[in-house]
């Protein structure tokens, strides 16, 4: 059994994006676009609204979240060390190329994919997050909810900054620093935010620590399925665009506390599917925490658990970006 | 349960500033001044039965006969009452113009003092004749805020008799429209649609003017 003094903490991400009723109308596509990928140790989650007037909004989206999240999930060590200039460069080029090959493909102007872009990464006690547009993101810090990067506005309500304009880079916001104190992010676009963000003082809807902290207890899909429908009834009547929010909630649980949650909690906490897949993380769990080194010991992992020498690097590829806290709030030590 | 006791935050709804800026000289006596007054009404109606446009739209109203006068200032249009408009005197539409940009940009003031948000302002420019003012300052600082994208301008030339050449400095995008004269119902109804439709955009979104819908009232079909 797992020693209760070992605890384990995980991101874990709950995201609802809602078609608007404007686009309900015309029948065409929800425009904003979700990404979350674990990787490397690394979790990326990036949210992009397409523009309204793009032809292929839709997948100039999809094309730069996803492009974001490869990004920050491969090069995050480079990324979070990088001087300011050099990291926008790097953050940049995966956005601009993709939205090329996008061009290419589909015999269109760059143009016809615009869309804005927030996301953030998380890897061991570090973070590193951006935004471009008139999303918003905010976390909650020591108890406390704060908008890290307010919309990017023109003048005018119906104006916004989007990854195809002219001096797009110039105008992506990073933040990168240390997670300490951090329990909850949350990323938006403009459609949430019409509930979730004042926009006279800048402020997030209190809503958003609530939700966020239900993924303590619940599934991302068990708090998906609740908090969007909360959010429909909420924006109904007070847009026609398109919303979609991300919500990552940090969770910390020893091992007997995991192991008295439900599968369905387990296997979300975890990553797997299968209930044999669950059987043998929460098995490693137990091992990684007895053996408390930053590096696994694989030969004796795998005498141990008698699994296969590929089977359990694929395991441990899948917790990789759990933090292990090998004593009760002891310091955090990234795998 | 209100918004806020759910935990979500309720924000106003952006505004829209429209000032209608419109000849009342003594050529507009008889049947045009009362087709003027009746596509007034058919504004506010439109306007009225769409919601959104009625949360969204704050309507002035500047009339140049005689002088310029503020006969409407900003508010929404539920609060308004439709004005009476009657002929005199000649066309100061120089005047005229330079009150209604002067009133747009303190409603923009006030908008930003209040943190509300706003779509960029409109301002219809109808007129039958030539201007008996000079209208140079007040056509450069309205075709300089067009090129800007701070003001949509809209110049409506009305009846055969309207000089559209006077019309041309003040909007260096959008080429003056001949009315036809009978057709301010139809010219007032583009207007409000109009104008729904960008209370209805989104960031990003471009609102196009329907051209067909336009062929119904001017005088040149194009």
């Amino acid at each position: 059994m797992t020693s209760d003094s070992s605890a384990f903490a995980r991101w874990q991400v709950a995201a609802v994006s809602l078609q608007g009723r404007g686009h309900q109308r015309d029948g065409t596509p929800c425009q904003d676009r979700l990404a979350v990928l674990r990787r490397r140790g690394v979790l990326a989650v990036a949210v992009a609204d397409g523009a309204s007037s793009a032809r292929h909004a839709e997948l100039g989206a999809e094309a730069v979240a996803a492009a974001i999240c490869r990004r920050l999930t491969g090069r995050f060590e480079t990324l979070f060390q990088a001087d300011e200039t050099r990291l926008a460069k790097l953050l940049w080029e995966p956005v601009l190329q993709a939205l090329a090959d996008l061009a290419v493909a589909r015999s269109a102007h760059p143009s016809t994919f615009a869309s804005t872009l927030l996301f953030v990464a998380l890897s061991g006690d570090r973070y590193l997050a951006g935004n471009l547009g008139d999303g918003v993101v905010g976390w909650e810090r020591d108890g406390q909810s704060e908008t890290l990067f307010h919309p990017q506005k023109g003048e005018h309500h119906n104006e916004t900054f989007f990854t195809t304009g002219r001096g797009a880079r110039q105008r992506l916001e990073l933040r990168r620093g240390s997670t300490d104190g951090l329990a909850a992010f949350c990323l938006m676009t403009d459609g949430a935010a019409e509930v979730m963000y004042q926009r006279a003082n800048g402020a997030l809807a209190p809503i958003f620590r609530r939700t966020a902290a239900e993924l303590d207890d619940q599934t991302p899909s068990e708090v998906e399925r609740s908090f969007g429908e909360q959010l429909r009834a909420a924006t109904w009547a007070k847009t026609d665009d398109d919303c979609s929010i991300a919500f990552l909630r940090r969770v910390d649980l020893t091992g007997e506390q995991l192991r008295a949650r439900s599968p369905e909690y387990q296997r979300a906490f975890l990553g797997c599917r299968s209930p044999l897949a669950l059987r043998h993380r929460l098995h490693l769990l137990e091992l990684l925490a007895e053996d408390g080194r930053s590096e696994p010991d694989l030969p004796e992992l795998s005498r141990r658990t008698g699994l296969a020498d590929s089977t359990l690097r694929s395991h441990l590829r899948a917790l990789s970006d759990l933090v292990r806290r090998p004593a009760a709030r002891a310091a955090a030590g990234s795998r | 349960m209100t918004q806020q006791d759910s935990g979500f935050v309720v924000n106003p709804v952006p505004r829209l500033p429209v000032c209608l800026c419109l000849d009342t000289s003594y050529s507009m006596r008889g049947q045009p001044i009362a087709d003027l007054n009746r596509g007034l009404e058919i504004f506010f109606e439109q306007v009225l039965n769409d919601d959104k446009a009625a949360q969204t739209v704050e309507l002035a109203i500047v009339t140049f006969g005689g002088q310029a006068r503020l006969v409407a200032d900003f508010a929404p249009i539920g609060s308004q009452t439709i004005p009476e408009l009657t002929v005199e005197g000649g066309t100061p539409m120089g005047a005229a113009v330079k009150l209604a940009l002067d009133q747009l940009a303190l409603r923009k003031e006030r908008y930003s003092n209040a943190s509300l948000e706003y779509y960029q302002p409109w301002l219809v420019l109808m007129t039958d004749g030539e201007a008996t003012d000079p209208t140079e300052a007040s056509a450069r600082r309205a075709s300089q805020l067009v090129r800007d994208r701070k003001l949509t301008l809209m110049p409506i030339g009305i009846g055969p008799g309207a000089v559209l050449d006077g019309l041309r400095p003040f909007s260096p995008d959008f080429p003056p429209l001949p009315l036809d004269e009978t057709k301010f119902a139809e010219l007032f109804a583009w207007i409000s649609k109009s104008v729904a439709q960008v209370s209805r955009s989104n960031p990003g979104e471009d609102v196009e003017l329907s051209v067909d819908e336009m062929r119904k009232f001017l005088r040149i079909r194009a």
